[in-house]
């Protein structure tokens, strides 16, 4: 996925989130389509898309509903740094991996988040946030399998992979068609 | 710099981060209070936002006639509002032309600004709330355009539900009374002479503490603003004692009180001009 058509997303997501996400808000609780969409596309994408838009999209978030500017924008930019790690070591089409890759993302950012407030002196304790965490994360996991489903057909070949022909569908089919030679 | 140019993803971020960095620290000298930036994205942010807030706003009111009446959700929201209306009324007979006399004389000493006639209230919905962190922080869809200013009050049908915090033309970012470590003034409903102060107790409540530690305050006792402090005018409804507890060490008599307002689904608020 090229940058820009990464940045649409991110803004369909920013508007959609404190707006029509609420509808869907169980015990006033709605996943974080932003941190979704830095999971997925640091965890999918080679290419420093999560990383970058994290950042200036965490930093509008601020600006509209934080507290402190920039706080989200580190927080993504945390998260998107230990996804791009952590497909290194992991399968990164496969979604088993990806719901991995999202409740790692979701805890690290609700921790970083959370960190930097309570230097800043938020009253906030450290259980208050970990109570809401299981239904955050799980909403968060459903919404970054959701993502990852939808967005992994979208693979771009590694530039210094030969056999490597594309997306996870393409390589699916030519091991199909690599059986029925055989 | 040759390391610089051959390592320029990670010199990118570490430059992002500082960057991110400089601008918490900013924000947090100013306490977040609003500057040009913030009031130039917030005009931009909300231009994308509002279709999706009245889409959900529809989406809201349509789920409203699904799983009851139009007239049951429209009755239930007027009995609603009513009951505010009652719970105010019932505070002000309550504040005593002696009770009023004896505040004013302690408002003076603590150089408080309280209510006046002058007062005016303007009703706002909530467009944006983010429901993904502990905070509660949400923007209403009124604003500079309608008199509000940074520091009005807002509540909504049940009571306090915090302040302004950043003001633009048509619309408010309000913070919520139990995200602050702001000390706020509070009396005891059953006798106004019984005074205490509290805070956000960090875990989605509140939690105070009694001037006097023989009071006899007890679970149930309904809590009202001060107006000790300056910022929240007295009468507003906070909430209600959950816990009672005598702290040894202090020694002080502390207070668990949950907030009147609903936080997890502010709808509707009351801005206080």
């Amino acid at each position: 996925m090229r940058m820009r058509s990464a940045a649409i997303v991110f803004v369909v997501a920013f508007a959609i989130q404190p707006t029509l996400l609420r509808c869907a808000a169980i015990g006033g609780v709605t996943p974080n389509l932003l941190l979704c969409l830095v999971i997925v596309f640091a965890f999918l994408y080679d290419e420093p898309m999560g990383l970058a838009l994290g950042a200036a999209f965490g930093l509008l978030w601020d600006l509209a509903f934080g507290l402190y500017a920039g706080v989200s924008g580190i927080s993504f930019m945390a998260t998107a740094l230990a996804m791009t790690r952590l497909r290194k070591y992991l399968n990164h089409e496969l979604p088993l991996p990806a719901i991995v890759a999202g409740v790692v993302g979701s805890s690290l950012n609700s921790l970083v988040y959370w960190g930097i407030y309570k230097l800043a002196g938020a009253p906030h304790s450290l259980m208050y946030i970990l109570d809401a965490q299981p239904a955050l994360i799980a909403y968060n996991v459903v919404a970054v399998f959701a993502l990852h489903l939808a967005l992994r057909g979208g693979v771009i070949r590694h530039r210094k992979d030969q056999y490597y022909k594309g997306g996870f569908r393409e390589a699916n089919d030519l091991r199909l068609a690599a059986q029925k030679i055989r | 710099m040759r390391w610089l140019k051959q390592h320029s993803r990670t010199t990118a971020t570490a430059a992002a981060l500082a960057i991110l960095a400089v601008v918490i620290l900013a924000s947090y000298q100013t306490f977040g209070e609003d500057n040009i930036l913030g009031r130039a994205a917030g005009r931009a942010i909300r231009a994308v936002q509002t279709p999706f807030a009245y889409a959900a706003a529809f989406l809201d009111r349509q789920s409203a006639v699904f799983l009851e009446s139009e007239g049951l959700a429209e009755e239930n929201e007027a009995l609603r509002e009513r009951v505010g209306e009652l719970e105010r009324e019932l505070i002000e007979a309550k504040l005593s032309e002696a009770d009023l006399a004896e505040l004013r004389r302690l408002a003076e000493t603590l150089d408080y600004a309280g209510l006046d006639d002058t007062h005016s209230l303007v009703t706002a919905d909530v467009v944006a709330f983010d429901g993904s962190s502990g905070f509660r922080i949400f923007t209403i869809d009124a604003g500079a355009d309608r008199g509000i200013e940074v520091d009005d009050v807002v509540m909504d049908g049940n009571g306090l539900v915090g302040r302004v915090m950043s003001v633009g033309e048509g619309w408010a970012k309000v913070i919520s009374v139990i995200d602050e470590s702001n000390k706020v003034g509070f009396h005891v409903f059953r006798n106004l002479e019984w005074l205490g102060v509290m805070q956000g107790d960090g875990e989605g409540g509140l939690s105070g503490y009694m001037l006097d530690e023989t009071v006899p305050v007890r679970e149930g006792d309904r809590l009202i603003s001060s107006g000790i402090g300056g910022v929240y005018p007295k009468g507003i409804f906070i909430g209600r004692i959950v816990g009672v507890e005598w702290n040894h060490d202090s020694p002080l008599k502390t207070v668990s009180i949950e907030p009147a307002a609903n936080f997890k689904n502010i709808r509707k608020v009351t801005v206080l001009l």
